[in-house]
């Protein structure tokens, strides 16, 4: 799509990371929404429209999620919706909320997501009516196939591919726990050495514990608007020039989950999804992926980040050990990537993972990022990944 | 096989069946020769035409293109071993132009990479009742 009107970021929060077992997903969005209209200068009753993503792990009121936000913060007859499309909603959110400010038909939308996170691995969620053959039950029923497990074959595939070692998926720990470390909202503060790292029990091999993310709690919130609304605030302006969504291609060979088969197919696009929505994202926006100076990928793993900076055009394939190797994804370096501390630091919400990188981008291109600012950032681009083939990228400049 | 054994689901494999030979049921489309696990009712390559598919039979061997040990017991359904001990999971390329997802039957310490991977059928957990339930796994070739 072509954008209408300019989307600038008119304000972020985000509620910290971790595991708060007396406040409700409810308190914790509430939360982040009203720090982004602080940030924005914009009272709740301006807002047109709020988009959610569904949190998956509280019922029916995790699905409405929008609509229990809505009912805390006071209703208003605004345009509600809720979405759910795995760890890539609240990148949906967000694009319901820029079309409707690209478009015309709103001049301020919020896109939010929130969470309280069962513990342990992230698991099957009841089904009150079973689907037969369903591989998202049958890949824990007959397989045992939790979310590392996947990641792990596609690890172990790169490794056979292009040389990864033990050794490169540490040290992209230890790179994101410095950034981490300078994150007053990420869940782990702690700086880790690669020997550290290496110690760390095996989880699904060859991803260990500390390459993993960790399921959190958290929120995160956005308030858009366009261009005549934001004459009229004062915060230094960050454009969100696209965001864009896609789903995967058939013939893929990516084992993704949950499924039980792919495509043999050595032809095949891989990781699709990823690469179809940053081209859709770069084209919208008409920048060059090259000029990138901090960008916020999908870190569900270590090994995320070597496929992820790949299959966004940030190198080509083959080559993002060697940005690992040459320390260029760390703060300082020619790319830095996931200068928040990536979910490796911030922990993992499903619902809310898209938004967060929004909230550190956007803190980034202010220049507001403290000491872990990334210096005179001017482009910034992030993507969010979701089970079965979904994908967000957001591209954001000053 | 005795009758205290079941599938884990019904359409994933022929049942009964001897365990050394086992048949996944896959769709196959006629006209395109799209093949999906488990089945589907229609074509589901985007360039066909969504024909009805036919039901075909992945069996024998494959090659393990990529595999992972799992460390730590996955949460239900899954029903762990009493002691939990780590297993494999592998993804197996059949030349029929499919991987498949499943469990690998050796232990960790024998899985070897490129190898000759042989669909069997294997016993999952065994019920309060005594029943003993089998999905689909890999026997590996061993040296």
């Amino acid at each position: 799509m072509t954008a209408m009107e300019s989307v600038i970021v008119a304000g972020v929060g985000m509620h910290a990371w971790g595991k708060f077992p007396n406040k409700s997903f409810v308190d914790l969005g509430v939360c982040a929404v009203l720090e982004a209209l602080a940030d924005a200068g914009i009272q709740w009753k301006q807002v047109q429209s709020l988009h959610a993503a569904c949190n998956v792990h509280s019922g029916v009121a995790g699905l409405l999620a929008g609509n229990e936000l809505a009912y805390a913060l006071g209703e208003t007859g605004s345009r509600i919706t809720s979405s759910f499309n795995g760890c890539a909603s609240s990148g949906i959110a967000l694009r319901q909320a820029f079309v409707d400010v690209a478009s015309g038909a709103c001049d301020i939308a919020v896109a939010a997501g929130a969470q309280k996170s069962a513990e342990g691995f992230l698991a099957e969620l009841p089904c009150l009516v079973p689907v037969p053959l369903d591989f998202e039950h049958l890949r824990w029923q007959a397989v045992g196939a939790a979310n590392p497990a996947y990641w792990a074959l596609e690890c172990r595939k790169r490794m056979v591919q292009y040389g990864t070692t033990e050794e490169d998926l540490a040290e992209i720990k230890v790179i994101l726990s410095k950034h981490g470390a300078n994150n007053p909202r990420a869940r782990y503060r702690k700086v880790f050495t690669r020997e550290e790292v290496l110690r760390s029990p095996m989880v699904a091999d060859p991803l260990r514990l500390l390459e993993v993310c960790a399921v959190s709690d958290g929120a995160a919130a956005v308030v858009l608007c366009n261009r005549k609304t934001a004459d009229r605030l004062s915060a230094k302006k960050v454009y969100l020039r696209a965001v864009a969504v896609a789903g995967s291609i058939f013939g893929d060979p990516t084992i993704r989950i949950p499924f039980l088969s792919a495509p043999a197919n050595h032809d095949g696009l891989a990781n699709s999804e990823s690469v179809t929505s940053a081209r859709a994202a770069y084209e919208m926006a008409g920048i060059d992926p090259a000029d990138t100076d901090a960008v916020e990928l999908p870190d569900n793993s270590a090994w995320h980040v070597l496929e992820y900076l790949e299959s966004l055009g940030m190198c080509r394939r083959g080559e993002a050990e060697k940005l690992v190797r040459d320390r260029a994804i760390a703060i300082g370096g020619d790319l830095p990537v996931c200068p928040s501390g990536g979910f490796a630091c911030l922990g993992e919400v499903v619902s809310a993972q898209g938004l967060a990188q929004m909230f550190e981008l956007t803190s980034q291109l202010r220049g507001a990022a403290g000491t872990r600012q990334v210096e005179g950032a001017k482009l910034a681009v992030a993507q969010t990944l979701g089970a079965m083939g979904n994908s967000a990228t957001f591209v954001l400049t000053r | 096989m005795p009758n205290t054994t079941q599938p884990v689901e019904e359409g994933l494999f022929v049942w009964p069946s001897s365990c050394d030979d086992a048949r996944l049921i896959v769709s196959r489309c006629e006209k395109c020769g799209d093949l999906s696990f488990p089945r589907l009712v229609r074509c589901k390559n985007p360039s066909c035409t969504h024909e009805l598919t036919v039901e075909a039979y992945l069996r024998g061997t494959g090659r393990l293109v990529s595999y992972t040990v799992v460390h730590f017991p996955p949460p239900p359904p899954f029903v762990p071993a009493d002691p939990f001990t780590p297993f494999g999971i592998g993804l197996v390329e059949f030349p029929e132009g499919i991987a498949i997802l499943g469990r690998i039957q050796n232990s960790p310490g024998k899985i070897r990479l490129n190898g000759s991977a042989r669909l069997v059928l294997s016993s999952l957990y065994n019920k309060a009742d005594g029943t003993t339930v089998m999905g689909w796994a890999f026997a590996l070739e061993e040296e």
